[in-house]
């Protein structure tokens, strides 16, 4: 089965048969997937702060030059 | 519809820390791999998320270009822009499994090098709408937003068409899973669709208020051609 193929690969480089310790891998997995996803939130926050600041300016009254 | 969006967001962050615990103590320990195998749960969510957007944004970009419907040009936008947010995490997540599995960050492997053309391409598609200024711009994207949705079965499939390093599909290819590691899977996938639902409303929103504050300024220097100071 392809998935055993997969597993015979990744254990081959363990000749103890060991499972490998990779939780700083793992936390670096999540820890990164969540890092992006909140920059980008952040970045529409601050479009959303952004546009409201100029909604805010279209509706005072403007002074002519 | 103004009580849908929170009530949405509570269910969606409720969901996305029962997923991570179900990823992270539920689901059981792969024999040779160990916990490292546990980023599988956010690597391939991920993937098919991404895939589900661009999919989205090939509908969308074809609607537009029959239609010239606006709302369809931002939905195309909107499902770009989040899928190549879900499409970087899936580029960033791979290398860190790969590491400790594989022994190498990276290979120029079909399925590798093909997801990270499919990432460029649809980063080329935000640069033209970010930064072209030409009224055909929509038009432009939505055009090579068919072209590079071409990619994703590519992307896909590549696997079968090709030798890869890359591990074969958990569903449709052969491949066999423990039904609890699906069990999770499946659950991650739902949590991350909600939350892309989420996200992609919000960007909607923003880019709706965007175009209506763009139109305003446009009528506010047609009615004072001179200019205005405030």
């Amino acid at each position: 089965m392809p998935w055993n193929r997969f597993w015979t690969l990744a254990g081959a480089r363990d000749e103890r048969k060991r499972p490998m310790s990779g939780n700083g891998y793992l936390f670096a997995a999540y820890a990164a997937t969540w890092i992006i996803h909140i920059v980008y939130l952040g970045t529409i926050v601050r479009r959303y702060s952004r546009l409201q600041r100029e909604i805010e300016d279209l509706k005072k009254p403007a002074v002519r030059s | 519809m103004k009580r849908a969006f929170p009530i949405l967001g509570v269910l969606t962050a409720f969901l996305l820390s029962y997923a991570l615990y179900q990823a992270l103590v539920a689901a059981p320990t792969e024999q040779t791999m160990g916990d490292v195998q546990r980023i599988f749960y956010y690597h391939v969510p991920s993937a098919w998320t991404a895939f589900v957007l661009f999919f989205v944004n090939f509908g969308a970009s074809v609607f537009y270009l029959i239609k010239r419907k606006p709302a369809a040009d931002i939905v195309a936008l909107v499902s770009a822009e989040v899928g190549v947010v879900f499409c970087t995490v899936v580029l960033v997540t791979g290398p860190i499994w790969a590491r400790p599995v594989w022994g190498i960050w990276w290979t120029w492997d079909m399925r590798l090098t093909s997801t990270l053309v499919l990432w460029l391409i649809y980063v080329s598609y935000l640069f033209l709408r970010r930064f072209s200024s030409s009224g055909q711009t929509p038009t432009l994207a939505a055009a090579l937003a068919v072209l590079g949705a071409l990619c994703v079965p590519f992307v896909y499939f590549s696997i079968w068409f090709f030798r890869t390093q890359h591990p074969q599909p958990v569903m449709g290819g052969g491949g066999s899973i423990d039904p609890r590691m699906l069990h999770v899977l499946l659950i991650n996938w739902l949590a991350f669709s909600c939350f892309a639902f989420l996200v992609c409303w919000s960007r909607y929103r923003l880019e709706n208020l965007q175009r209506e504050v763009d139109q305003a300024h446009a009528l506010e220097s047609l009615l004072d051609p001179r200019g205005s100071t405030r």
